[in-house]
């Protein structure tokens, strides 16, 4: 018996072999789905031309000879290439396989390009040469040149986006008929978001009157007025009072830009008098003037120390008004701006004229204030008159 | 007859009572042997299909007089269970070759994946004969009925033959073959609209969005604006899915194309990284003079979870907008914001640019 019972142990051994050999035989008849799969695209935009098309999936190891990708509106069943999608002048970028190590297949086996049947959707590489990964293998294979199809609502009906199908088929012989693995990924090209916004061009500008001198001094430390009676200015006046010969007053305002202008701006003071060099007016001789600051070389780009009008022609710069600025710009253009007391002749004529008493080459949000500061002075041989002038700030923002 | 002669007609008489027990007591066990080259042909590979009809192919390994030919769906190569959505209980016998006409199909068992092929009378089959049975009506498995691993869109489950010359109790050959069903990929996308009032992950939309487009108007300086589009994604991709959103060209001034809206610079902002919204700082016009970014409520991507009202920039870099790690087969809704604001240094101009969202599911 007891050699029966070997007997019988050696029939059931060789059955369940026999068994697990019809496994095996199973598998190989029957390959893998292919797995890890997708396809990624250069630029997903519908109708985007000159995309490439990378797939990357994991096939058995069973040896190949060509892959074939289907661009499809159905992952199966019919369906037939998305519409628009254009694989004509497709070309073959890249061709890898990874079994643990890469393997240009283009390079190394020779696999060519397939794209007879680009106008059915077809795209596939193969060559004579097999490609025999031994072991699962990662495939990466990438067609450049596409165009991408258009949201005809082919693939599915969702406004603005279409998600198709790649059928990826391995193949056993170069003629791509005798199908190993198989299986299908999506992309999805998406209409653009268009974004728009619009950015108006901003202007604003602000005067301010400064009260006291100590803010007047503080604004311009420069401006040479200290221990002078200076006068309350307002955003629309400077009114100078009683002017004593030899005794300068000094107002000043306050300027602010706020411009997205990108090229900046600059800002121009005039007196709107009719008459050249002539600041203000008298109200009961239309004769009586107030020049404007002309002590020796003095012009608005030539600012000069501030003196008292030395003329003894009634009228003729016996007494005059003189203008200087703390504009950063104006003062890196003309230094002499920075030095105490230095007073420049403000402008008087048509246009914009000389005093360009702000300046920026860029935007300007306006935080920091350009200080104007205006000294006037008399002296005895000026007549006795009410004098009135205008200022104007003429703002040109340069976009 | 001498002693020899008796010892040998001894041996002889023992020999041949040994061989009748033997034969008696395991006849199959011995002359069992394996189905050749088995395989399965399936009309329609889906899963859940219905009608499907099996081919299944063998060879014989032995010469019998078969009367019963089993074949048990099962969700692995050793066990006797049946594919959880597997239903045979309307299997029908088609045309099949091999055997002769006496054979009928008994479903008796289907509800537990087994088949019965029936000829009582019995039919004298040869050893290499190929046999293709033929059965329709049949529901397929689904996915991961078989396997337990769902990262793929296929299942493979098995069915084990086994071929009688009795009602079922005597093997003559058996075997298992695999067959595999698969899922089609689907994958679908959809933008749409959001409009003014609406408040999505803490922030409230301040302009009506279409699926293509968003105009913020007229900025004011110094005021942020907010757009919101809502995006759903739904694929069966066993390992999910990721949507980038980026601005291939940037957005750029249609007069000055230096002129530009920079991505979204408050201190520490970036994508992984979302921080509150902060007005721009840049005083050099297009450095950071105006600001766009995005939120997104998928608490999914990376740096995101809990992030309501906060902002990471939208430059041409994609950034992960929607992410899942796995199939999504019942949809998800991501709401993506976008804000933008300029500061007064931000030049002049009316900007455009386009939001791409790249979508790439995983197989």
């Amino acid at each position: 018996m007891i050699s029966v019972k070997k007997l019988i142990s050696a029939a059931v051994t060789i059955s369940t072999t026999l068994a697990l050999t019809g496994v095996g035989l199973a598998g190989q008849v029957y390959a893998a789905p292919i797995s890890s799969a997708s396809a990624t695209l250069s630029n997903n935009t519908v109708a985007a031309t000159g995309v490439t098309y990378t797939m990357q999936f994991t096939a058995s190891s069973t040896a190949i000879k060509g892959i074939k990708f289907q661009w499809r509106t159905t992952p199966s069943a019919g369906g037939g290439k998305p519409t628009n999608l254009n694989l004509g002048v497709a070309a073959l970028a890249s061709a890898t396989g990874n079994n643990g190590s890469s393997t240009d297949l283009v390079a190394t086996t020779g696999w060519t390009i397939a794209s007879g049947g680009a106008g059915s959707g077809d795209l596939g590489l193969s060559g004579a040469t097999a490609y025999s990964p031994g072991a699962t293998s990662v495939y990466t294979v990438a067609f450049s040149t596409i165009t991408n199809n258009t949201d005809a609502n082919d693939c599915d009906a969702i406004t603005n986006s279409e998600s198709c199908y790649i059928r990826i088929t391995t193949f056993s012989d170069q003629a791509m008929t005798t199908p190993v693995d198989s299986g299908v990924v999506s992309y999805t090209v998406v209409a653009n978001t268009t974004v728009t916004a619009t950015v108006d061009p901003s202007l604003t500008f602000t005067i301010g009157g400064v009260t006291t001198e100590a803010a007047l001094q503080t604004n311009d430390s420069h401006a040479g007025c200290g221990a002078a009676a200076d006068v309350t200015a307002t955003a629309t006046s400077i009114p100078f009072g009683h002017m004593v010969p030899a005794t300068y007053v000094c107002g000043q305002q306050s300027l602010a830009v706020s411009t997205n202008a990108a090229l900046g701006y600059s800002v121009y003071q005039k007196f709107t008098s009719p008459t050249a060099n002539v600041a203000m007016i008298g109200t009961v001789a239309s004769t009586d003037y107030i020049n404007t600051f002309s002590s020796t070389g003095a012009t608005f780009a030539v600012p000069v120390a501030w003196a008292t009008p030395t003329s003894t022609t009634a009228n003729s710069n016996t007494g005059y008004i003189g203008i200087r600025t703390t504009n950063a710009k104006v003062q890196t253009d003309d230094p002499a701006y920075t030095t105490t007391n230095n007073y420049g002749t403000p402008y008087v004529g048509t246009g914009l004229g000389s005093a360009k008493v702000m300046d920026s080459v860029g935007p300007d949000l306006g935080t920091t204030n350009t200080y104007v500061t205006y000294k006037m002075e008399v002296n005895s041989a000026q007549p006795s008159d009410t004098y009135t002038g205008t200022i104007n700030y003429n703002v040109v923002a340069k976009y | 007859m001498n002693f020899s002669q008796k010892i040998l007609r001894t041996i002889v008489t023992i020999c041949t009572l040994c061989a009748v027990l033997v034969g008696a007591t395991i006849p199959k066990a011995t002359l069992a042997a394996s189905i050749l080259s088995p395989s399965v042909g399936l009309s329609d590979v889906h899963n859940i299909a219905t009608g499907v009809t099996y081919t299944i192919t063998f060879t014989t390994g032995s010469t019998d007089t078969l009367k019963q030919m089993d074949f048990q769906f099962a969700t692995t190569n050793s066990n006797t269970t049946k594919p959880a959505s597997l239903n045979l209980t309307s299997s029908t016998l088609g045309t099949s070759t091999g055997f002769n006409g006496s054979w009928t199909i008994d479903t008796t068992d289907a509800s537990t994946g087994l088949l019965h092929l029936v000829n009582t009378t019995g039919e004298s089959i040869a050893a290499s004969t190929t046999i293709s049975a033929v059965f329709s009506g049949i529901t397929n498995p689904e996915i991961a009925d078989c396997d337990s691993a769902t990262t793929t869109l296929s299942d493979t489950c098995w069915i084990r033959i086994k071929t009688f010359n009795d009602a079922g109790i005597t093997t003559v050959d058996s075997g298992n073959v695999p067959f595999t069903i698969t899922e089609d990929p689907s994958m679908s996308f959809q933008v749409e609209n959001v409009v003014t009032g609406e408040t999505h992950n803490g922030i409230t939309s301040t302009l009506d969005s279409t699926s293509d487009s968003i105009a913020f108007g007229h900025l004011q300086i110094g005021t942020v604006e907010y757009a919101i589009q809502k995006l759903t994604i739904q694929t069966n991709a066993p390992h999910g899915y990721v949507v980038n959103a980026y601005l291939p060209t940037g957005i750029t001034g249609a007069n000055s194309s230096s002129d530009v809206i920079s991505p979204f610079g408050a201190v520490n902002a970036t994508w992984s990284t979302p921080q509150s919204w902060a007005s721009p700082f840049g005083t050099t016009p297009n450095s950071n003079t105006g600001w766009i970014g995005a939120n997104t409520s998928d608490g999914r991507v990376s740096g995101w979870y809990g992030q309501s009202n906060k902002f990471g920039p939208l430059s041409t870099t994609p950034h992960t907008v929607a992410y899942s790690s796995g199939a999504d087969r019942t949809g998800t809704v991501v709401y993506v914001a976008y804000a933008i604001e300029v500061n007064g240094y931000q030049p002049s101009d009316y900007y455009t640019g386009e939001i791409s969202y790249d979508v790439q599911a995983k197989y």
